[in-house]
This record gives structure tokens, sequence and C-alpha cells, in this order.
């Protein structure tokens, strides 16, 4: 009966379930290590609780809140940038084990290209993102902030006026062909 | 062995399986607060931490590809015996490749799981990925998958969906060798049942009569014992052996409690392994299922009908939903009227026992096991934990089966009473006792 016991324990889903109660614990130690404001490991451990409770019943919604917690938590602590990064690439990694416990649940039988798979994707996405944040830093870092909020700023606007533009014109094409329906109607002999 | 046919999922087109799943609205939430407070607190290091989802959902969207493929489920064996395990092959084959696929089964309750029935895999582009799961038949009867889910997914799980369906593939469990009766050869049979003797007189093993020798009598024939003991010509004559025509009758009745299914099992025990024996001596064995379903197999030789038999014998433990009372077959006359009818039932159905009498009419020799449950030979026994009706009407069914068994019997119908611990051979042979007997004593 205990072999039993421990054999479903270690399947893939609850392990994985697991996983993602301890990494993000694991994060909020060394966050809470590197930071000097007060109060941070209890908003950062109530966010791993919240990720690892949405992991146990399935909700993506539920871990995607935990890990907004934990990003808001660890803005709060004014750490380095570099730890933000790593904050960042483990938060993706927890929501990635996330899906996976609930694919696993039940004791399939996994392929092991699967663990491949899953792990290269997460490198690359994690190697690429670093390398984005790295640009992005670095430019935000030499320019004004205006000259990054104004192009988006306009973009927004000039998107929003698209849009309009195409919702007036869908309106148009839909009432015209209304009326000319009911004109064929009034005169059905022409 | 012989694979069964297999039943195909198409992936491509379908639309179920293009969704978006919820990581890809978790991880756009994030970004978008992500960018929302690094814009609006002037903060560019808060985008660390929202970088990779973005990166993500960008990479997703851009990889993104529909579904493209064909899930094929299937059996390696068509026919097992219960207690067998049976394979059950999963094909998933896709040009462009899948990330990942989960693949669910769920078997019909005659079907136990060994293992999981639940796998996930991945497939490469232009390439098939085969998952084998292994199920143990667990009771007789025709079994299937009753659900193939199919879940699919991209590498970023941002993307994918599930579908439902329902596979054709039936596996027909059949009863095991050792309850059927290990003791089928053909001689040791003939040992219990007898040899079919014809009235004629020609070649064959046994003797029929011996008289002097008349002018065209083979000289093969002559008893030289006799003849030298009497000086003169004498000559054996044999009965030429003959096969003879046998129905099999199995009352399918309705199989809602274990008692009743106990019964049922038996009856188609005892079908299968008289079917056997008479086929394996060559006669022609037909049969007749009647109760909640009418089947009719002519009578016909072979290895051939063996397997038509027991696939019908197979299918009567799929009784239906709402119960249905069928004792008439489409004709009586199609029974020979020179056949052996050896009817399996518990007599309980008066439906049942005026269709025996009405064969038995036409001058048939008809035998009749009525397998009994250990209900009815414990009934002192049993506490008394039912209501009055129910137990009054016990007594009643009771009351007719004894009147309906009686009735038989009075027209020359012989019934063997088999108890549950009783192997059947030792039943089949008080079967020819019994024959033998009515035969001497026939008044038809």
């Amino acid at each position: 009966m205990l072999t039993w016991h421990i054999d479903r324990f270690f399947r893939a889903g609850p392990l994985c379930a697991l996983v993602t109660l301890v990494l993000p614990m694991a994060m909020a130690a060394f966050v809470n290590s590197q930071s000097s404001e007060d109060n941070i490991l209890g908003i950062l451990l109530v966010a791993s609780g919240v990720i690892f409770i949405g992991s146990l019943i399935g909700s993506a919604l539920a871990s995607g809140f935990g890990a907004v917690l934990f990003s808001l938590g660890t803005t709060v602590a004014e750490v380095p940038v570099l730890i933000m990064v790593a904050v960042g690439i483990s938060l993706y990694t927890t929501l990635v084990i996330h899906d996976l416990s609930g694919s696993f649940h039940r004791g399939p039988r996994v392929a092991r290209a699967i663990w491949r798979n899953t792990s290269l994707t997460t490198l690359v996405v994690t190697a690429t993102s670093t390398a984005s944040f790295a640009l992005v830093y670095f430019v935000a870092n030499l320019t004004t902030w205006q000259s990054i909020v104004v192009p988006f700023g306009v973009a927004a606007i000039g998107f929003a006026a698209k849009l309009a533009a195409d919702s007036h014109q869908t309106f148009g094409r839909q009432l015209t062909a209304k009326r000319r329906s009911q004109s064929d109607a009034d005169n059905p002999v022409s | 062995m012989l694979e069964g046919p297999s039943t195909s999922v198409r992936l491509t087109g379908n639309r179920e399986l293009a969704r978006r799943l919820p990581l890809f609205d978790v991880c756009g939430l994030i970004a978008l607060a992500g960018l929302v407070t690094a814009i609006a607190f002037r903060r560019p290091d808060v985008l660390a931490l929202t970088t990779p989802f973005v990166v993500a959902i960008a990479a997703a969207l851009a990889l993104w590809r529909p579904v493209d493929g064909v899930v094929k489920i299937r059996a390696d064996r068509t026919r097992i015996v219960e207690g067998e395990d049976v394979t059950i092959l999963v094909d998933i084959t896709s040009p462009s490749g899948i990330g990942r696929v989960e693949i669910e089964l769920e078997p019909s309750d005659r079907l136990v799981a060994v293992g999981s029935l639940r796998a996930v895999t991945t497939v490469k582009s232009n390439s098939t990925t085969t998952l084998a799961f292994t199920v143990r038949a667990s009771d007789w009867g025709v079994a299937k998958i009753d659900k193939l889910t199919v879940r699919v997914c991209d590498r970023f799980a941002m993307f994918g969906g599930e579908l439902d369906a329902r596979a054709d593939t039936t596996v027909t469990i059949g009863l095991p060798e050792d309850r059927i009766s290990a003791s089928l050869e053909a001689e040791r049979f003939r040992s219990i049942v007898g040899s079919h003797l014809s009235n004629d007189r020609g070649q064959g093993m046994e003797i029929a009569d011996i008289r002097p020798f008349q002018p065209g009598d083979s000289t093969r024939n002559i008893n030289w014992r006799i003849s030298n003991r009497r000086q003169e010509p004498w000559v054996t004559l044999r009965h030429p052996d003959r096969s003879t025509t046998v129905v099999i009758i199995v009352d399918a009745h309705d199989g809602e409690n274990d008692e009743q299914r106990m019964t049922q099992r038996r009856s188609v025990s005892a079908a299968m392994s008289l079917s056997r024996g008479h086929l394996a001596l060559h006669d022609r064995v037909g049969l007749l299922v009647v109760g909640h379903t009418v089947q009719w197999l002519p009578p016909k030789l072979g290895r051939n009908q063996l397997f038509q038999i027991a696939d019908r014998l197979v299918a009567v433990s799929n009784a239906p939903e709402a119960s249905r009372r069928m004792y008439r077959p489409p004709a009586v006359s199609t029974i020979p009227n020179n056949a052996i009818v050896v009817a399996v039932s518990p007599l309980r159905d008066p439906l049942m026992v005026s269709l025996v009498a009405e064969i038995r009419s036409r001058g048939n020799p008809v035998s009749v096991l009525v397998p009994q449950t250990e209900q009815a030979r414990s009934s002192r026994r049993r506490l008394r934990i039912t209501n009055r009706t129910t137990e009054q009407a016990r007594r009643l069914a009771a009351v007719e089966q004894k009147i309906g068994v009686q009735s038989l019997r009075e027209r020359g119908v012989g019934i063997v009473a088999w108890a549950p611990d009783e192997p059947v051979i030792t039943v089949i042979d008080s079967v020819r006792q019994l024959r033998q007997a009515m035969a001497r004593g026939r008044s038809w």
C-alpha cells in the first residue's frame, strides 16, 4: 500500500504540481534576501501558494493571478534588474510546468520527447527574452521617456482611428444592403 | 491473429482543435499588465518580469499552423477468450507534426485496463507515432472502446483543443477453454454422447445382425468363427455410421441480475460445448437463440459453423436495455424433422415451455438442460430480507416452472437438471443416457 502511495506521489503530474510550489518559494526566498524592503517575503509566499493552488485545481487563471501577484511583490522589492530577469524566467517556467501537470494527471505514459521539446522550447524562450530585454533596457536608458511613449501613443491613436473607420464602413454597408432589399420588396416589377 | 477494422478520426480542418488555450490568455494578461505598469510608472526594469511571456506569445502566434493529421485506432485481435489481454493500437499521423498529443481511451465494462489508458506524446512531421494500450477481458461478450479522447496543442501550449470520438473497434470475448470443456476431442466426446446409429445396415463399426450367407453378400463380411462352428458361411451385418442433425436452442433470457447472468453464462457454455463436440463428430449443428433476441443458424458442418455459433452465442451477452421477450422463431418448421433438439433453458418463461412443446409435437426428440442456481437450491437457508410481494412472486414463478416442466415430461421431453457445481461433461452424459432411455421406451 505504501509503495502505491509513493508511486502515485512520484508520478509526473503530482511532481510537476509540487515544482510549481517549490520553484516560486525558492525565488521568493532569493528575492527577499536581496531586498531591503519589509514584508516582501509574505507577499511572495502568498503568491507562491496561489500558483500552487492553481496547479492543484487545474486553473491557469489562478496560477496567472499568482504570477501577477509575485511580479507585483518583486517590483515593490526594488531588487536589481538581473534578479528581476531571473524572476520573470522562473515565473514563465512555473506556468509551463503548471500546464504540464495538467496534462500529466491520472498518470499517463509520457514520451521522452515531451520533456525534451518542453525543455528546448523553454530554453529558447528564456534566451530570446533575455536578449530582447537587454536590448530594450539598453535603448530605454539611452533615450528619454517621451521618445518611447510618444510613438506608442501615436500608434495607439492611429490604430483606434482605423478601427473606428472600419466599423463605420461596415455599418454603412449593412444599412445600404437593408434599404436595397426593402425597395425590391416594395417594387417587385422593375 | 486477425487484426480488426480500424476507426479513423480526422484532425485536419477541425475547428475544435484550433482554439486559444488558457495559457495564452494568462500570458497575454501578464504581458499587458507589465507593459502598462512599465509605461505608467516609468520603470523599464519591470519589463524584465514580462518579457518571457511577450516572447512566448509572439513565437506562438508566428509559428502556429492548423492541426493536420489522422488518428487511427485498432485492436491487434478481434477474438479472444476471457482473461486474455488484447492490445489496442493508436496510430497518429501528421504531415506537419503536432507539438503535444494526449490520447485517452475509455473501454466498455468488459475490458479492464492493464496499466494506464492515457498517453502523452509528440508527433514529428511526416511521421506516424504508435501508442499501444493493453486491456484485459474480464467478462464474456462483445466489448468495444466506448470513447477515444484526443487533446492536441502546439509546443508553446497556447493553441489547441480536444475532441471525443466513438470507436467502432469491437472485440469478441468468448468463454475460456477450460470452462467450455477440455475434453472435446472427437473420440472422448463420442464416448460420452455415443455414436449416431442409423437403422440401416451397411458398412460401419456396430454389429446390427448375424445371418447365413446369401448370394450377393460380400465375402469380407463372413464371420469365420461362427461359420466354423456352424459349418456353413455366416455373415456379420453392421450399422452404417451416419452423421445426424442437432439443433441447440439457447434461452437468452434477460441478464440483469447476477443470478440471471450466471445462468446465461452456463447456458452459453453448455451450448458451445455441445456444438463443438457434435461438429467434431461431423454432425450438422444448428443454433436457435430465443429470449431477448431471436437468431437462427441453419444446421451446417465444419469449423466455420463453429465460429458462427460462437459469434451468435457471444452476442447473447448484450442484453438490450428494454426487456423484450421473443420466443417465436421465424418458423418452427425450419427445424429439420430428423433433428435432435437440445434446449438449454431454466424454463422460467411459459413462452419457452410452449416453444419446446411445439417442437416436440412435430416429432423431434427433445431434451432440455435446466441450469439450476444457488438461490433455488438454498432457498430454505436464504435470509428473508425481501418483501412479501417479491417472495410471493418468486413462489408463483417456481410453481409455474414446475407445471411447465411436468407438462413437457408428459409430452416425452427429457428434462435434465444441471446443478451449479456440476461439470458440463457430466450433464452431457446425462442427456445421452436420457435420450437412450427415451429411444428404448418411446411410443412414437
